[in-house]
């Protein structure tokens, strides 16, 4: 398989601050790969590290097979990067600024330049200064996509828009996924599970998974077990339930490494008087924050079942 | 190439109103700085207040706004694709650094320097020389004017985020220089300025400020880059604070045993009225010594410059002190036998400490010995005349010295820097213009020295004009020869120029046995002033 995005150990201190520790990932070309994590976990970070905005501290990433490092000029004819506080020539009017892209990369396509204007309906003659922040975000899409990028590169791109211009972007977006890949951070859970093939959950700079999508809600079941007498949690629950709590008749947690057959065995082996048992697929949401929750209130034990989840 | 051209005319669409604002006020410059030479030629460089003295100020004025409509140019030129932080458009598409800091140097080119250069020229041919002769020393200014002011400015741009944080940098870059020259104005008086420190300060600061901006362009790393630029301030200051030339150093200028210049002979002459004096200087504890040395032997049509001083000061019971090379300030010598004062400076303790004790003196001067060249004799008159090596000189016609039909002195100007050194000596009249005789009675010789000896193509400024003022000695009476009050310059008095070019540097050394230092005159404060 090949990779678009290959990281090692990728590391970014700031001071005594560690904002992305020992990251490794793999995104395949193709991929629609999707970061998340609450603000402040790191990902704009690693984002900028692989962009070669910011040089890491330690460790080590590849883009399109290039040393992030080392990307710089024409390598970035390949790749699109769009973030939401990216400052564009506000000076120049949505046109000029197309234009004024336009000869910097050989690849771009005329034709693709002037559907994604009628698409995203942008007004060629205004200044980008005073466009509203949706109109600013799409110009920023068009002169990204126009030139058929293999990696497109995102940064928190839906962030504080309003739904009908998410939409239009995620459509745009989607249209170039089949020959690109894309790499994208966001805290919006919702929109991402909508389209995202892959998925990387970032907690305090640590990455705590990173797999599939279905491979992911299929790992996560939300676990209701009802006994026929009152009961607390059991000593040494394992680390894969996460949030465990009793009440009464009912113990309830997020298990998080389901497999149907072995987890069935396991509950049964654990409450053999359950009188009920309910094992619900969960939505990206409240995995993620089920994930969250647990990171903050057991951050080490949190991440260490995760790299056991990983593992 | 192709990158290039895109990204100078986008910033040329961009700065327009900046380009139209520096260009209009180098025209104002062009337009205007032959009214400062009208002036100067009229009332000797004094500015009135009369319209036609304000409108003459007005180039001074401009001199100072073109290098700030500079700034207005560089700032926005350079935050364009700004170099700090981490949200610029640019640095994530194809831009390569060295087509972008290419297109950054043509726009410099086409929008500064170009239009500079045509000034000058047109500012040159106004002065009344050939511009193309000077293109030399045009571009040689145009390098000065990189190292003290545009790349200071593209430097200070590459490190900040915008115009208001760059003006505070520039505030903040002249709170140091202001800084750094109180500390030297409190450094050790026998200090001079490094020899050569100037020539070695300005390539110093061309290395570090390109430093700082290549490495902006290519790695925009902001900290290594204000490390570089505190390096300079530091150097700066150290630079300002002088030194003292060492004897390598002073050997390497000054070889000892140039036989041109060792047949000038120096001697101490002590004679009733004319002996040592010790006096204290503005920094009191430091005394100034002043001995009359007696020279001659200077070849025929040569002029010998003492330049540097060195003492040293042994007792009999085997003290001694030596000073470092100080800068003196003496006449210039010609052939024949002249007296004059030899100053210089120790430490007061020292004094207290050799004083009244008989000494051996060793006395070495550097000189700098030049050869008369060309002589060109002229009749002054009323309009403006050339002098060849020299430029064009104006005599000094204000409304009283017409009123008395005299001439009030001469004003030279010449391309690019102060004209070689030269000799302009004349003569002036003891009665007036308008007395009883029409032609000046030449009684009293008078001269005075314009130009240096320094070789660079040309004077750092915008304006490629040097004014000379002549400054003719002996025109107002003392009171032993107390005849009339002032003495005059009439139409048709004779005046000569002869220009001196080096010939050579050397070092010559003479001693003074059984030498006492003078009593101290107490509570006299003379101030030396080394020029």
């Amino acid at each position: 398989m090949k990779l678009a995005i290959r990281t090692e150990k990728l590391s970014r201190r700031f001071g005594k601050t560690v904002a992305v520790d020992r990251v490794d990932l793999a995104v395949p070309e193709g991929a629609i790969y999707a970061l998340v994590g609450a603000n402040g976990a790191g990902k704009t970070t690693i984002i900028k590290m692989l962009m070669n905005i910011f040089r890491p501290s330690a460790g080590h990433a590849e883009v399109l097979g290039v040393d992030a490092v080392r990307l710089a000029g024409k390598a970035f004819t390949r790749i699109g990067y769009v973030s939401e506080n990216q400052e564009l020539p506000e000076w120049m009017t949505t046109g000029a600024m197309l234009s004024y892209f336009r000869s910097f990369y050989p690849e771009w396509d005329p034709a693709l330049e002037e559907q994604l204007v009628r698409q995203f309906d942008l007004p060629l003659n205004r200044k980008l200064k005073h466009l509203s922040r949706g109109m600013r975000m799409k110009a920023a899409f068009a002169s990204s996509l126009a030139y058929r990028p293999s990696l497109i590169v995102l940064d928190e791109p839906f962030s504080g828009l309003d739904p009908l211009v998410r939409d239009e972007l995620i459509e745009g977006l989607l249209e170039r996924a089949p020959e690109t890949t894309i790499f994208l951070s966001s805290h919006d859970l919702a929109e991402i599970e909508s389209f995202s093939s892959h998925i990387g959950f970032l907690e305090q700079g640590r990455l705590l998974f990173s797999e599939e999508l279905p491979t992911l809600s299929e790992r996560f079941r939300e676990v209701t077990v009802t006994l026929q007498h009152p009961s607390t949690l059991p000593e040494n629950c394992p680390a894969s339930w996460l949030l465990p709590e009793a009440a009464d008749c009912v113990v309830r947690f997020v298990h998080s490494n389901y497999k149907q057959q072995a987890t069935e065995r396991e509950l049964v082996e654990i409450f053999p008087s359950a009188r009920n048992v309910s094992l619900d697929p969960m939505p990206l949401r409240s995995i993620f924050l089920a994930i969250a929750k647990s990171g903050r209130n057991h951050i080490e034990p949190a991440a260490n079942d995760a790299r056991r989840i990983k593992a | 190439m192709k990158q290039i051209l895109h990204i100078f005319v986008k910033d040329a669409r961009h700065q327009w109103l900046e380009i139209v604002i520096s260009l209009a006020v180098t025209l104002a410059l062009v337009f205007t700085c032959h009214s400062r030479w009208h002036a100067e030629a009229m009332y000797g460089g004094v500015v009135s207040f009369s319209p036609l003295g304000l409108v003459s100020n007005l180039p001074a004025f401009l001199v100072v706004i073109v290098p700030l409509s500079w700034w207005l140019l560089i700032s926005p030129l350079v935050h364009e694709e700004r170099l700090v932080g981490d949200r610029q458009f640019w640095i994530t598409r194809p831009y390569e650094w060295k087509k972008l800091l290419a297109a950054k140097v043509l726009f410099l080119i086409v929008f500064l320097y170009v239009p500079l250069l045509l000034a000058q020229g047109v500012m040159l041919a106004e002065a009344g020389f050939t511009p193309f002769p000077s293109f030399r020393g045009l571009l040689y200014d145009a390098f000065q004017l990189t190292c003290i002011l545009v790349l200071p400015l593209v430097a200070l741009a590459t490190v900040t985020r915008n115009f208001a944080r760059m003006t505070l940098a520039v505030l903040g870059a002249i709170v140091c220089l202001i800084a750094s020259v109180l500390l030297a104005s409190n450094a050790p008086p026998d200090r001079v300025a490094i020899s050569h420190g100037g020539e070695i300060a300005l390539y110093v600061v061309l290395c570090l400020l390109l430093s700082v901006v290549i490495l902006q362009y290519a790695r925009r790393n902001v900290k290594v880059s204000w490390i570089l630029l505190a390096l300079l301030v530091v150097l700066f200051g150290a630079f300002n604070m002088g030194g003292t030339p060492d004897n390598a150093q002073m050997v390497r200028k000054y070889p000892p045993g140039q036989k041109i210049v060792a047949a000038a002979q120096f001697a101490y002459e002590e004679k009733e009225g004319t002996g040592p004096s010790a006096f204290v200087t503005q920094k009191r504890d430091w005394v100034g010594i002043s001995i009359p040395v007696l020279v001659s032997g200077v070849p025929d049509r040569t002029v010998t410059i003492p330049d540097f001083l060195k003492v040293t000061l042994q007792t009999q019971g085997g003290a001694r002190w030596t000073s470092v090379w100080q800068s003196i300030s003496m006449n210039k010598f010609f052939p024949g036998e002249r007296v004059d004062n030899a100053q210089f400076i120790m430490p007061r303790a020292v004094y207290e400490d050799f004083k009244g004790k008989p000494l051996n003196v060793q006395v070495s001067f550097a000189l700098t010995q030049a050869h008369a060249g060309n002589q060109e004799r002229l009749t002054l008159g009323q309009d403006d005349f050339a002098v060849s090596e020299v430029g064009i000189c104006s005599p000094i016609t204000g409304f009283s010295d017409r009123l008395l039909g005299e001439i009030g002195g001469v004003v030279c100007r010449a391309p690019l820097r102060q004209p070689e050194l030269t000799l302009v000596s004349s003569a002036w009249s003891t009665s007036s213009c308008r007395g009883a005789s029409s032609s000046p009675d030449g009684s009293v010789q008078t001269a005075a020295w314009i130009g240096s000896l320094e070789s660079e193509p040309a004077d750092l400024g915008i304006v490629p004009v040097a004014i000379s003022a002549v400054n003719f000695t002996n025109q107002f009476l003392t009171e032993s020869n107390r005849q009339g009050k002032v003495r005059h310059l009439c139409p048709g008095s004779p005046v000569t120029f002869i220009e001196y070019t080096l010939t050579s540097r050397s070092q010559v050394t003479f001693w003074i046995n059984g030498f006492q230092l003078p009593l101290l005159d107490s509570g006299q404060l003379t101030v030396i002033d080394h020029d």
